[in-house]
């Protein structure tokens, strides 16, 4: 009796199967369109950041939960590391921009017919201008993606022009109070060496990774002059001061310090320039 | 194959109830909007063959057919396996507290994984993808490593046992390494480590069912023997047992199951431990009921946990390990009060 069950149980699993199979194939053939993307979907602050800035704000439709910036885009609480694909393809996207493919998440949607453009995170200056013309050319914004990115070019020239000739002053960027910090295999920590400052994280990541965790005792031995802080209130300063040792570094008692958004030491975007500006007048401070 | 009758009917049914019920939750809950009663009837007319009538749009069907199905028989798959390997475990080892991971195969998954992550690694072998090759031989490592370890120790259970310790230990801390190295990747290293189903298609599915297949016949096939190991080595010999072989064979089995299951979706942890226990309380506990009953019910835990974890908190998606522990043990805590049984 349960042999016979069994048996037909697995008659039906293989007849699904079969269906399944003959099904697959037929859907297989869905084609894309070249045409310009009129509902777009970002889970990734950064691109959420780029496409705003090239004008591409009005075809977004909805980005992921951390996408804060700027503040007009459609935050929704869909997810960039933990996304949801049917949750995406309810929006009914024609382009779903993202810089990590977490399971599968770009084959599936190419499945559906949803289109995707994956951008995984730049590492120096170049990469930034990069994706800012990709992602024009991709959503039909070339032209002003194009400006946007001659902009950011002549802007970032500018500063490293003003920054010639001047004092190699030592930076230590931390990240976070374990002392994570940016070296200049990140885009972020790419920034210092651009504007002639020596990255005092660059000696600990030998291998290339950018964002090594460096000892205490080595920031104190490499006595940085200007030290840039993650956080948007004076608060960290107060705390960093009184961390044993600290107060006899150069940049501690110059105060010379620079709070960072970690927003923006976190997303390859526009941004990036707004920052180069701030560490360039930082050092004139000196 | 007189295990079979050994199974109580009544547990038997309700398990593949149980089976059939998340198999239909999970197919007609989502994010997307597809209507349930649609996609309920949908289902149906797939059954009887009829493709023609359903009102579906083709994306709609796409979705259930290419999304939502091929998720659901891998979370069976993957929920069966481990709740299989873990009683396998259990009964090698005869530790209650023995799970799919006993021997490093955690640990050596989760470093193999890591460095696959962190060195943007594009390697497939056929329809494997990089993270997963690197989960599965990580996995594999590790067993080996371990047995490898205790053979020049005795080869007892409790040598084997202690190698497994060493080596998960030992590759652990080669993982935090790594991952400390790599700040950017930590969020998507993390997110591997508690477990994930995400997929789309059929090929994880292709991939993972033979080797379920193999090697829960294997495992099943030395039910008995298993039963006999309940007493002691020496006694399963006694009574015409070979504990040498079912050692060699159920560990092997299992620990080739779990390096599988982890490699499509990261460290989903508790299923393997519990659901055993479970069967064992609610059923009987020779392992003839407990790896069939395991099976199942393991498949029907682990799909209905994952549609849980797609449905819950959309339009984002919770990491699967957080559900099966989060529903997986106060449930368990109850059966475990109510139960006269002993472990």
């Amino acid at each position: 009796m349960i042999d016979l069950i069994l048996n037909k149980c697995l008659f039906f699993i293989r007849n699904i199967f079969l269906i399944l199979l003959l099904n697959s194939v037929a859907f297989s053939t869905i084609a894309f369109g070249d045409s310009r993307p009129e509902r777009i979907i970002s889970i990734s602050p950064s691109l959420t950041e780029i496409l705003f800035a090239i004008g591409a704000g009005a075809q977004v439709v909805a980005v992921d939960s951390y996408s804060n910036y700027p503040p007009e885009a459609p935050t929704t609480s869909l997810s960039a590391y933990e996304p949801n694909m049917e949750a995406i393809s309810a929006f009914d996207p024609d382009l779903v921009v993202l810089s990590y493919d977490i399971g599968d998440l770009v084959k599936g949607l190419n499945s559906v017919g949803i289109d995707t453009m994956l951008l995984p995170a730049a590492v120096d200056f170049e990469g930034i201008i990069f994706q800012v013309e990709e992602l024009g050319k991709r959503t039909g914004n070339t032209e002003n993606a194009i400006k946007v990115a001659g902009k950011m070019k002549t802007e970032m020239e500018d500063l490293i022009d003003s920054r010639r000739g001047g004092k190699p002053l030592r930076v230590y960027h931390e990240i976070d109070e374990n002392y994570y910090s940016a070296s200049s295999n990140s885009f972020i920590g790419s920034i210092y060496g651009l504007l002639n400052l020596i990255n005092i994280a660059d000696k600990a990541d030998k291998e290339g990774y950018g964002y090594p965790k460096l000892s205490p005792e080595y920031i104190l031995s490499a006595n940085p002059e200007i030290i840039i802080l993650p956080g948007k209130d004076l608060e960290y300063i107060n705390k960093i001061k009184i961390r044993p040792g600290w107060s006899a570094i150069d940049a501690v008692v110059e105060e010379n310090f620079l709070l960072l958004d970690p927003d923006i030491g976190s997303r390859w975007g526009p941004r990036i320039i707004d920052f180069a500006k701030s560490v360039v007048k930082q050092t004139e401070e000196n | 194959m007189d295990n079979i009758f050994k199974i109580p009917k009544l547990a038997l049914f309700f398990s593949l109830l149980l089976l059939v019920f998340s198999g239909v939750f999970s197919i007609c809950l989502g994010a997307a909007n597809i209507p349930v009663f649609t996609t309920f009837e949908f289902i149906f007319q797939m059954i009887l063959g009829d493709w023609e009538s359903s009102n579906l749009t083709d994306i709609q069907k796409t979705i259930i057919l290419e999304w939502r199905l091929p998720r659901f028989f891998l979370g069976a798959l993957v929920g069966a396996s481990l709740s299989v390997a873990g009683s396998g475990f259990q009964g090698v080892f005869r530790n209650p507290l023995a799970d799919p991971f006993l021997l490093g195969s955690a640990a050596g998954a989760g470093l193999g994984a890591t460095l696959v992550i962190v060195s943007d690694l594009e390697v497939s072998f056929f329809v494997f993808g990089s993270v997963q090759l690197g989960a599965f031989l990580g996995a594999l490592v590790a067993v080996l490593a371990a047995a490898i370890v205790s053979s020049s120790a005795g080869r007892t259970t409790a040598s084997l046992l202690l190698s497994g310790v060493a080596v998960a230990a030992f590759l652990t801390a080669c993982q935090t390494y790594v991952m400390q190295r790599n700040f950017v990747s930590i969020q998507e290293i993390y997110g591997w480590l508690i477990g994930r189903l995400l997929t789309s298609g059929w090929t994880e599915v292709g991939i993972m069912f033979p080797y379920f297949l193999v090697c829960f016949a294997v495992i099943y096939f030395y039910a008995r023997e298993l039963d006999l190991l309940r007493l002691s080595e020496d006694e399963s010999k006694a009574l015409g047992g070979h504990p040498l072989q079912t050692k060699i064979f159920v560990i092997s089995c299992a620990s080739l199951m779990t390096a599988v299951a982890v490699s499509v979706s990261g460290l989903i942890a508790f299923v393997g431990l519990v659901v055993p226990h479970v069967i064992r309380l609610a059923v009987g506990s020779s392992y003839r009921i407990i790896i069939p009953l395991s099976a199942i019910v393991g498949g029907a835990f682990l799909s209905s946990a994952d549609t849980f974890a797609r449905v819950i908190v959309a339009p984002a998606e919770l990491p699967i390990g957080v559900i099966t522990a989060f529903i997986g043990a106060p449930f368990f805590a109850i059966i475990l009060r109510l139960s006269k049984g002993t472990i």
